[in-house]
Protein backbone atom coordinates (compact mmCIF):
# COMPACT_ATOMS: atom_id res chain seq x y z
CA UNK A 1 0.00 0.00 0.00
CA UNK A 2 1.34 3.44 -0.85
CA UNK A 3 0.24 6.71 0.67
CA UNK A 4 1.16 10.15 -0.68
CA UNK A 5 0.24 13.23 1.24
CA UNK A 6 0.27 16.68 -0.31
CA UNK A 7 1.17 19.79 1.64
CA UNK A 8 -0.49 20.02 5.06
CA UNK A 9 -3.54 22.28 5.22
CA UNK A 10 -2.21 25.64 6.37
CA UNK A 11 -5.44 27.41 5.40
CA UNK A 12 -8.44 25.27 4.58
CA UNK A 13 -9.62 26.74 1.31
CA UNK A 14 -6.32 27.83 -0.19
CA UNK A 15 -4.30 24.61 -0.07
CA UNK A 16 -5.16 21.49 -2.03
CA UNK A 17 -5.19 18.68 0.49
CA UNK A 18 -5.14 15.32 -1.24
CA UNK A 19 -4.27 11.78 -0.23
CA UNK A 20 -4.05 8.78 -2.53
CA UNK A 21 -4.24 5.23 -1.21
CA UNK A 22 -3.40 2.39 -3.56
CA UNK A 23 -3.78 -1.24 -2.52
CA UNK A 24 -4.34 -4.64 -4.07
CA UNK A 25 -7.87 -5.05 -5.40
CA UNK A 26 -8.64 -7.71 -2.78
CA UNK A 27 -11.37 -7.73 -0.15
CA UNK A 28 -8.94 -8.44 2.68
CA UNK A 29 -7.63 -4.86 2.40
CA UNK A 30 -11.03 -3.19 2.76
CA UNK A 31 -10.77 -2.89 6.53
CA UNK A 32 -7.47 -1.00 6.09
CA UNK A 33 -9.14 1.45 3.73
CA UNK A 34 -12.05 1.96 6.14
CA UNK A 35 -9.58 2.87 8.86
CA UNK A 36 -7.73 5.29 6.56
CA UNK A 37 -11.05 6.89 5.57
CA UNK A 38 -12.06 7.44 9.20
CA UNK A 39 -8.65 8.90 10.01
CA UNK A 40 -8.74 11.36 7.13
CA UNK A 41 -12.33 12.39 7.78
CA UNK A 42 -11.55 13.01 11.45
CA UNK A 43 -8.79 15.35 10.36
CA UNK A 44 -11.29 17.42 8.38
CA UNK A 45 -13.64 18.14 11.28
CA UNK A 46 -16.40 15.82 10.13
CA UNK A 47 -18.82 14.82 12.89
CA UNK A 48 -18.60 11.29 14.28
CA UNK A 49 -21.82 10.37 12.44
CA UNK A 50 -20.43 11.70 9.15
CA UNK A 51 -17.16 9.84 9.68
CA UNK A 52 -19.09 6.63 10.21
CA UNK A 53 -21.17 7.30 7.08
CA UNK A 54 -18.04 7.90 5.02
CA UNK A 55 -16.50 4.70 6.33
CA UNK A 56 -19.56 2.72 5.19
CA UNK A 57 -19.78 4.62 1.90
CA UNK A 58 -16.18 3.97 0.92
CA UNK A 59 -16.57 0.32 1.94
CA UNK A 60 -19.69 -0.15 -0.20
CA UNK A 61 -18.19 1.61 -3.20
CA UNK A 62 -15.01 -0.47 -3.03
CA UNK A 63 -16.88 -3.73 -2.46
CA UNK A 64 -18.88 -3.08 -5.64
CA UNK A 65 -15.75 -2.32 -7.63
CA UNK A 66 -13.79 -5.28 -6.27
CA UNK A 67 -16.45 -7.59 -7.69
CA UNK A 68 -15.38 -6.59 -11.20
CA UNK A 69 -11.69 -5.71 -10.76
CA UNK A 70 -9.20 -7.53 -12.96
CA UNK A 71 -7.22 -10.07 -10.90
CA UNK A 72 -3.81 -8.85 -9.79
CA UNK A 73 -4.61 -5.16 -10.28
CA UNK A 74 -4.88 -2.34 -7.72
CA UNK A 75 -7.72 -0.37 -6.26
CA UNK A 76 -7.03 3.34 -6.00
CA UNK A 77 -8.76 5.68 -3.56
CA UNK A 78 -8.20 9.43 -3.89
CA UNK A 79 -9.31 11.65 -1.03
CA UNK A 80 -9.55 15.35 -1.72
CA UNK A 81 -10.61 18.18 0.52
CA UNK A 82 -13.02 20.57 -1.17
CA UNK A 83 -14.49 23.87 0.01
CA UNK A 84 -17.57 22.09 1.28
CA UNK A 85 -16.37 18.67 2.33
CA UNK A 86 -14.46 15.69 1.00
CA UNK A 87 -14.49 14.10 -2.43
CA UNK A 88 -13.43 10.46 -2.63
CA UNK A 89 -12.84 8.70 -5.95
CA UNK A 90 -12.33 4.96 -5.88
CA UNK A 91 -11.46 3.11 -9.05
CA UNK A 92 -10.39 -0.25 -10.48
CA UNK A 93 -9.49 -1.64 -13.87
CA UNK A 94 -12.29 -3.92 -15.03
CA UNK A 95 -12.72 -6.34 -17.90
CA UNK A 96 -15.70 -4.61 -19.50
CA UNK A 97 -16.17 -1.15 -17.97
CA UNK A 98 -19.58 -2.11 -16.65
CA UNK A 99 -21.08 0.38 -14.18
CA UNK A 100 -22.28 -0.86 -10.77
CA UNK A 101 -25.93 -1.86 -10.63
CA UNK A 102 -28.07 0.58 -8.70
CA UNK A 103 -30.91 -1.73 -7.64
CA UNK A 104 -28.85 -3.34 -4.87
CA UNK A 105 -28.67 -2.89 -1.09
CA UNK A 106 -25.06 -1.84 -1.57
CA UNK A 107 -26.06 1.11 -3.77
CA UNK A 108 -28.95 1.98 -1.43
CA UNK A 109 -26.58 2.19 1.53
CA UNK A 110 -23.94 4.05 -0.47
CA UNK A 111 -26.26 6.68 -1.90
CA UNK A 112 -28.04 7.24 1.42
CA UNK A 113 -24.89 7.82 3.46
CA UNK A 114 -22.13 9.08 1.21
CA UNK A 115 -23.60 12.38 -0.01
CA UNK A 116 -23.49 12.92 -3.79
CA UNK A 117 -22.55 9.72 -5.59
CA UNK A 118 -21.73 9.12 -9.23
CA UNK A 119 -20.14 6.34 -11.27
CA UNK A 120 -18.45 6.39 -14.65
CA UNK A 121 -16.20 4.31 -16.87
CA UNK A 122 -13.19 5.46 -18.91
CA UNK A 123 -12.22 4.28 -22.38
CA UNK A 124 -9.67 1.89 -20.83
CA UNK A 125 -12.45 0.22 -18.76
CA UNK A 126 -11.36 1.85 -15.51
CA UNK A 127 -14.54 2.13 -13.44
CA UNK A 128 -14.73 4.94 -10.90
CA UNK A 129 -17.21 5.75 -8.15
CA UNK A 130 -17.08 9.29 -6.78
CA UNK A 131 -18.48 10.19 -3.35
CA UNK A 132 -18.79 13.81 -2.30
CA UNK A 133 -19.66 14.16 1.37
CA UNK A 134 -20.48 17.67 2.52
CA UNK A 135 -19.33 18.86 5.88
CA UNK A 136 -21.83 20.55 8.18
CA UNK A 137 -21.00 24.24 8.05
CA UNK A 138 -20.17 26.00 11.32
CA UNK A 139 -23.35 27.32 12.88
CA UNK A 140 -25.60 25.06 10.81
CA UNK A 141 -25.53 22.40 13.57
CA UNK B 1 -6.54 -10.72 7.13
CA UNK B 2 -9.19 -10.07 9.73
CA UNK B 3 -11.45 -12.89 10.79
CA UNK B 4 -14.80 -12.95 12.50
CA UNK B 5 -15.17 -14.43 15.95
CA UNK B 6 -18.12 -16.82 15.86
CA UNK B 7 -19.41 -18.78 18.84
CA UNK B 8 -22.64 -20.78 19.14
CA UNK B 9 -24.55 -21.45 22.35
CA UNK B 10 -27.85 -23.29 22.67
CA UNK B 11 -30.38 -22.17 25.27
CA UNK B 12 -32.99 -24.91 25.28
CA UNK B 13 -34.07 -25.11 21.65
CA UNK B 14 -32.95 -21.62 20.65
CA UNK B 15 -29.38 -21.23 19.45
CA UNK B 16 -27.42 -17.99 19.81
CA UNK B 17 -24.55 -17.16 17.47
CA UNK B 18 -22.27 -14.49 18.86
CA UNK B 19 -20.52 -12.51 16.13
CA UNK B 20 -17.36 -10.55 16.96
CA UNK B 21 -15.58 -8.20 14.55
CA UNK B 22 -16.40 -6.54 11.23
CA UNK B 23 -18.82 -8.11 8.74
CA UNK B 24 -17.87 -7.06 5.22
CA UNK B 25 -17.29 -8.62 1.80
CA UNK B 26 -14.22 -10.42 3.19
CA UNK B 27 -15.96 -12.01 6.18
CA UNK B 28 -19.67 -12.34 5.26
CA UNK B 29 -19.21 -15.87 3.90
CA UNK B 30 -17.76 -16.99 7.26
CA UNK B 31 -20.90 -15.72 9.00
CA UNK B 32 -23.13 -17.50 6.47
CA UNK B 33 -21.29 -20.81 6.91
CA UNK B 34 -21.35 -20.59 10.70
CA UNK B 35 -25.07 -19.84 10.80
CA UNK B 36 -25.85 -22.67 8.36
CA UNK B 37 -23.90 -25.11 10.52
CA UNK B 38 -25.74 -23.88 13.62
CA UNK B 39 -29.12 -24.32 11.93
CA UNK B 40 -28.23 -27.84 10.83
CA UNK B 41 -27.28 -28.75 14.38
CA UNK B 42 -29.86 -26.84 16.42
CA UNK B 43 -32.73 -26.07 14.04
CA UNK B 44 -34.13 -22.80 12.66
CA UNK B 45 -34.71 -20.96 15.97
CA UNK B 46 -31.91 -18.53 16.04
CA UNK B 47 -30.59 -15.39 17.75
CA UNK B 48 -27.71 -13.46 16.20
CA UNK B 49 -25.85 -11.59 18.93
CA UNK B 50 -24.50 -8.47 17.21
CA UNK B 51 -23.35 -6.74 20.41
CA UNK B 52 -19.71 -6.97 19.43
CA UNK B 53 -20.03 -6.32 15.69
CA UNK B 54 -18.11 -3.09 15.12
CA UNK B 55 -19.02 -2.76 11.44
CA UNK B 56 -21.51 -4.23 8.98
CA UNK B 57 -22.07 -3.41 5.31
CA UNK B 58 -24.53 -4.69 2.71
CA UNK B 59 -22.66 -8.01 2.41
CA UNK B 60 -23.58 -8.64 6.05
CA UNK B 61 -27.13 -7.40 5.53
CA UNK B 62 -27.54 -9.82 2.62
CA UNK B 63 -26.51 -12.67 4.92
CA UNK B 64 -29.05 -11.58 7.55
CA UNK B 65 -31.79 -11.54 4.88
CA UNK B 66 -30.84 -15.00 3.60
CA UNK B 67 -30.82 -16.40 7.13
CA UNK B 68 -34.18 -14.79 7.88
CA UNK B 69 -35.69 -16.36 4.75
CA UNK B 70 -34.18 -19.75 5.55
CA UNK B 71 -35.53 -19.67 9.11
CA UNK B 72 -39.00 -18.79 7.81
CA UNK B 73 -38.91 -21.53 5.18
CA UNK B 74 -38.15 -24.03 7.93
CA UNK B 75 -40.96 -22.63 10.10
CA UNK B 76 -38.40 -21.23 12.52
CA UNK B 77 -37.61 -17.71 13.66
CA UNK B 78 -34.67 -15.31 13.62
CA UNK B 79 -34.10 -12.40 16.01
CA UNK B 80 -31.22 -9.94 16.17
CA UNK B 81 -29.75 -8.70 19.44
CA UNK B 82 -27.83 -5.64 20.55
CA UNK B 83 -26.62 -4.00 17.33
CA UNK B 84 -24.30 -1.03 17.83
CA UNK B 85 -25.30 2.33 16.34
CA UNK B 86 -23.66 1.83 12.91
CA UNK B 87 -25.11 -1.64 12.48
CA UNK B 88 -28.57 -0.55 13.66
CA UNK B 89 -28.41 2.32 11.17
CA UNK B 90 -27.82 0.16 8.08
CA UNK B 91 -30.41 -2.37 9.28
CA UNK B 92 -32.99 0.45 9.43
CA UNK B 93 -31.75 1.97 6.18
CA UNK B 94 -32.71 -1.05 4.09
CA UNK B 95 -35.85 -1.71 6.17
CA UNK B 96 -34.67 -5.06 7.53
CA UNK B 97 -36.04 -4.13 10.97
CA UNK B 98 -39.55 -4.34 9.49
CA UNK B 99 -39.02 -8.03 8.78
CA UNK B 100 -36.69 -9.19 11.54
CA UNK B 101 -37.16 -8.23 15.20
CA UNK B 102 -34.22 -6.30 16.66
CA UNK B 103 -33.89 -6.56 20.46
CA UNK B 104 -31.69 -4.61 22.84
CA UNK B 105 -30.34 -7.67 24.62
CA UNK B 106 -29.64 -11.31 23.87
CA UNK B 107 -31.92 -12.38 26.73
CA UNK B 108 -34.88 -10.51 25.21
CA UNK B 109 -34.16 -11.94 21.77
CA UNK B 110 -33.95 -15.50 23.11
CA UNK B 111 -37.25 -15.04 24.96
CA UNK B 112 -38.88 -13.80 21.76
CA UNK B 113 -37.61 -16.72 19.67
CA UNK B 114 -38.57 -19.18 22.41
CA UNK B 115 -42.11 -17.80 22.27
CA UNK B 116 -42.25 -18.43 18.52
CA UNK B 117 -40.99 -21.96 19.01
CA UNK B 118 -43.65 -22.77 21.59
CA UNK B 119 -46.60 -21.15 19.82
CA UNK B 120 -46.90 -23.47 16.79
CA UNK B 121 -46.96 -26.51 19.12
CA UNK B 122 -49.70 -24.92 21.21
CA UNK B 123 -51.63 -24.10 18.06
CA UNK B 124 -51.40 -27.74 17.02
CA UNK B 125 -52.66 -28.89 20.42
CA UNK B 126 -55.58 -26.53 20.15
CA UNK B 127 -56.49 -27.79 16.70
CA UNK B 128 -56.33 -31.38 17.96
CA UNK B 129 -58.71 -30.50 20.77
CA UNK B 130 -61.21 -29.04 18.35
Amino acid sequence: MTEDTAAPPAGFAAVRDAVTVRMPAASAYLSVLRTATAGLAARLDFTLDDIEDLRIGVDEACAMLLAQALPGTDLTAEFELTDTGMRISVSVLSADGRLPERDTFAWTVLSALAGDVDAFADADDRVTIVLHKHRAMPGSV
Amino acid sequence: MQKLGLATQAHGGTATVQVVGEVDIATAADLRRSVSATMREHGPWLVLDLTRVRFMDSSGLNVLIEVHKECKEQSGHLALAGPQAQVAKVIRLIGLDKHVAVHDTVAEAVTAVDAHRVLPAEAEETSQLN
